[in-house]
Parts: C-alpha cells; structure tokens; sequence
C-alpha cells in the first residue's frame, strides 16, 4: 500500500476520495487546496501518487503538478488528475517517463483504486 | 430545454458502487464516509449553484460556464445524474449566448430544482437503513 496525495477543493469529493482509498489501506495527505497541499509536502511527507483535481480557484490542478515536480523528492510523483472534461480516461507518459492519468470525474470508484496501485507499483 | 424525467436523480450503478467502495464489511448498509460525503454534498453544491445564479445574472457567463462544468463535475462523483445532465447543458450553452434570456434563468432554476431534489434524495438514503437494505 502507499501513500497518496489527494487535492480537491470540493469538500464532498475530497472526503469521498480520501475514504475510499484508506478503504483499501493507502494512507492519504488530503488537502482541500493546493496551497496546503505544498506545505504538507514541505514538511516532509512524501506521496508515491497524487490525485489532483484540474479546476480549483487558485491554482489548477496542471499548475500543482509543475510545482510537485520542481521538488527533487517528487520529481517524478506519477500524478492522476481528475478532469470532468475528457469523456474517458486517458494516459500520458511525458519525456521524463513521468506517467499522467486523466480519470474521468465519476469514473466507478474501483477503477480510480486500481489506477492508484497501478502507479503506486510502478513508482516503487 | 424541458425537464428531463429520462434521467434518474441517481445512478443506482453509481450509488451501489460508492456505497461498496466505502463499505468496511460492517452491517451498517450505508457507510460512515458515504453519510459524511453527502452531508458535504448538500451545502456545497447549493452556494456553488447560489453564484452560477448570480454570475448568470450579472452577464458573466465564462464564470458562470465553469462554475457549471464544477457542478457537473461534483455531481458525477455521488453519481448525480440529472445534476450532471443539466449543468453539462448549462456549461455548453452559456459561453455562447450573446445576452441572458428568461429561458436560461428558467434552465438554471432548472439545475437548483434538480440539485436540491437530489441533496434530500441522497439525505434520504443515508438517514437511516430500510426494510430492504437490511
């Protein structure tokens, strides 16, 4: 199991997604905004995947990622982001071999879990 | 734009699945996270819907176009299918009207009908367990 990092700005969709996968044992670093979520990595937690929301007020999920990746230490955090746009999932892989997958909002939960270990695997 | 009674206010395969994706093997047919989601649920989608009315209302609709795709988005995560139905028309429509008309205020009252419906539908469900879900 891993540690993930969850950023959502909608509270409903946070708890939702946070429950689901310490359900299956990962441990979560929740964050309701991306602000937050960038001290909780600055004091030293280290996710193995994030799921990111792409539209909050802030900043958008695109521009957590980059700051995410800036950091040596999650340089190449493999990063799910959570799009209401795309009609179904799609998967990136950039020139660094850095993985991204766009999941569907309303994707079934189970698939959001796989794709979790699915990276969660591969980053270790 | 009319109602749209085809679409259900939950997709039951949604629901069965969110209450099984956060099931911990109790006898509690609807889980403590699954309880806690829909009571965050309520509040949030209805301010969310209170400044889509009032961007609507000033001519804003960019913003009143994202804070659709958000209502949308939110409502796809407990499986909210007339929300996600109508704020996805709401979201296409809106960038490309070049004035508000009564009908789009009527199709926002539209999205709040269906959003409120679905916040007690879902309150219902989790209130307490039923005959059949034990």
């Amino acid at each position: 199991m891993s540690t993930v990092l969850v950023v959502d700005d909608d509270p409903a969709t946070l708890t939702l997604v946070t429950g689901q996968l310490t359900g299956q044992g990962h441990e979560v670093i929740a964050a309701d905004n991306p602000a937050q979520a960038i001290s909780l990595l600055e004091r030293g937690r280290e996710p193995q995947v994030a799921v990111l929301d792409i539209s909050m007020p802030e900043m958008t999920g695109f521009e957590l990622a980059q700051i995410i990746r800036m950091r040596e230490r999650t340089a190449k955090l493999p990063v799910i982001f959570l799009s209401s746009t795309l009609e179904s999932t799609a998967e990136f892989v950039d020139d660094e071999g850095i993985t991204a997958i766009y999941l569907t909002k309303g994707t079934p939960p189970a698939t959001l879990c796989e794709t979790v270990e699915q990276l969660s695997a591969g980053a270790q | 734009m009319g109602s749209e009674p085809d679409v259900p206010l939950i997709d039951e395969a949604m629901w069965q699945q969110l209450r099984a994706s956060l099931s911990e093997g109790d006898c509690d047919p609807v889980p403590e996270v699954l309880r806690e989601v829909v009571h965050r649920y309520a509040p949030t989608s209805a301010a969310r819907l209170r400044d889509l009315r009032a961007q609507v209302q000033a001519g804003r609709l960019e913003e009143a176009a994202k804070l659709a795709h958000t209502v949308k988005g939110n409502g796809a995560m407990i499986g909210a299918a007339r929300v996600v139905r109508l704020a996805s028309a709401l979201e296409q429509r809106l960038p490309r009207l070049p004035v508000v008309t009564a009908e789009v205020l009527a199709q926002v009252g539209e999205l709040e009908h269906a959003c409120a419906a679905t916040a007690a539908e879902l309150a219902a469900r989790t209130a307490a367990p039923t005959h059949d879900e034990q």
